[in-house]
């Protein structure tokens, strides 16, 4: 969908960092909070229950230089992941424009992951969204951890639709991979823009597949 | 459908907002989408962090929308949250999107409501003339984009 502010010069794109409970979407933003260079950057908002958990969301806008004369906007959400705060993850995917989507790659997280998945993909439908024709990409994070599930047996669980989508090995408390998830995601969402605008022919690969470690 | 902002739009809109702050004494109107993206605004006095203002007021402003489904209403028109010092005033526009105004002890909620109100019925206007001017956004903006298709949309900051 996008917006365009002709008077400011500003697109504004929302990408939301999706996945189940404790699986680092909110870490991953505190890390490009910290990382990317401060003219690119607002504040990081974060409301959170009293143990960390997120209640409502996490918002971070980015502004990017990519396109000469206007200014990309990325504005950077993540969803509460425990179950009860569905109808949140609802409100917080309206007009969405590019998915993270945050695998927890220990072995007994992979029911919630493929739970997580599911629900993203009904949640997108309940709004006439599909994942066929939404920008997103798989984060495989917590790579450090010594009971993770193999890489090529997440990507069966979670990467087996029509079109096959970027993967990433993350480490996100350490920052690793986190930098590369958004700016592919931010090329994905550009490229679809540009696309379905009718803008110019994308030079981006349809499959782009990235590991760290 | 990709929304457009165009100069002339902004202009009519900033005009609108303009006489809304002055008759109701506010501090600051802003015009955002569902998304929570900044689409017009008029401020007396620059207000720190404004688009984490506008995401996180959109937020709370449907998330009351679905409250008000639950006890039977089809949404709510208008929310304020009162403070001591400094209060706010959400009203819903016409497709899905929201005016936000911030407000000292110099007003009242009367007062916002009823200049806040003419204005929102005017904004409304401009929408849906813009929208039916808008039928190809696509066209007006056709040879504008240039990306630079090597470079990293972020980069890290220096150690």
């Amino acid at each position: 969908m996008g917006f365009i502010n002709f008077e400011r010069k500003e697109i504004a794109f929302k990408v939301v960092y999706y996945g189940p409970a404790l699986c680092g979407k909110t870490t991953n933003l505190e890390q490009i909070h910290t990382a990317v260079n401060p003219g690119a950057r607002g504040e990081l908002t974060m409301l959170s229950t009293q143990q960390d958990r997120t209640l409502f969301f996490d918002f971070l806008p980015l502004k990017s230089d990519v396109i000469k004369g206007f200014v990309p906007k990325f504005q950077l959400y993540t969803v509460p992941g425990q179950a009860i705060y569905n109808e949140t993850r609802k409100l917080v995917l309206r007009n969405v424009d590019g998915v993270v989507f945050v695998a927890d790659s220990q072995w007994d997280k992979m029911e919630e992951n493929v739970e997580s998945f599911a629900n993203l993909e009904r949640n997108l439908n309940l709004q006439n969204l599909s994942l066929d024709r939404m920008p997103y990409l798989l984060q495989f994070n917590k790579r450090d951890l010594p009971n993770v599930a193999p890489v090529h047996y997440m990507d069966f669980l979670l990467n087996q639709r029509t079109t096959r989508v970027p993967t990433l090995e993350a480490v996100a408390f350490e920052g690793s991979g986190v930098f590369e998830t958004l700016n592919i995601i931010s090329k994905l969402v550009l490229s679809n823009f540009m696309k379905q605008n009718n803008l110019a022919a994308s030079s981006m690969p349809d499959e782009v597949c990235v590991s760290e470690r | 459908m990709l929304f457009t902002m165009t100069s002339q739009l902004s202009a009519k809109l900033e005009c609108v907002l303009k006489i809304a702050v002055q008759r109701a004494e506010a501090k600051a109107i802003y015009i955002s989408d569902r998304g929570g993206n900044i689409l017009a605004v008029h401020t007396l006095k620059a207000i720190p962090m404004e688009d984490n203002l506008s995401a996180l007021a959109a937020g709370s402003f449907f998330a009351t929308q679905e409250l008000a489904k639950m006890i039977g209403e089809g949404g709510f028109q208008c929310v304020f949250h009162q403070g001591t010092n400094s209060s706010m005033y959400m009203q819903n526009l016409s497709n899905d999107m929201l005016m936000l105004v911030v407000f000292g002890a110099e007003s009242n909620p009367g007062l916002i409501r009823l200049y806040c109100g003419q204005a929102a019925r005017k904004v409304d206007g401009l929408f849906a003339a813009a929208e039916a001017e808008n039928t190809n956004p696509s066209a007006q903006f056709g040879s504008m984009f240039e990306i630079d298709d090597r470079a990293q949309p972020f980069t890290r900051s220096s150690p």
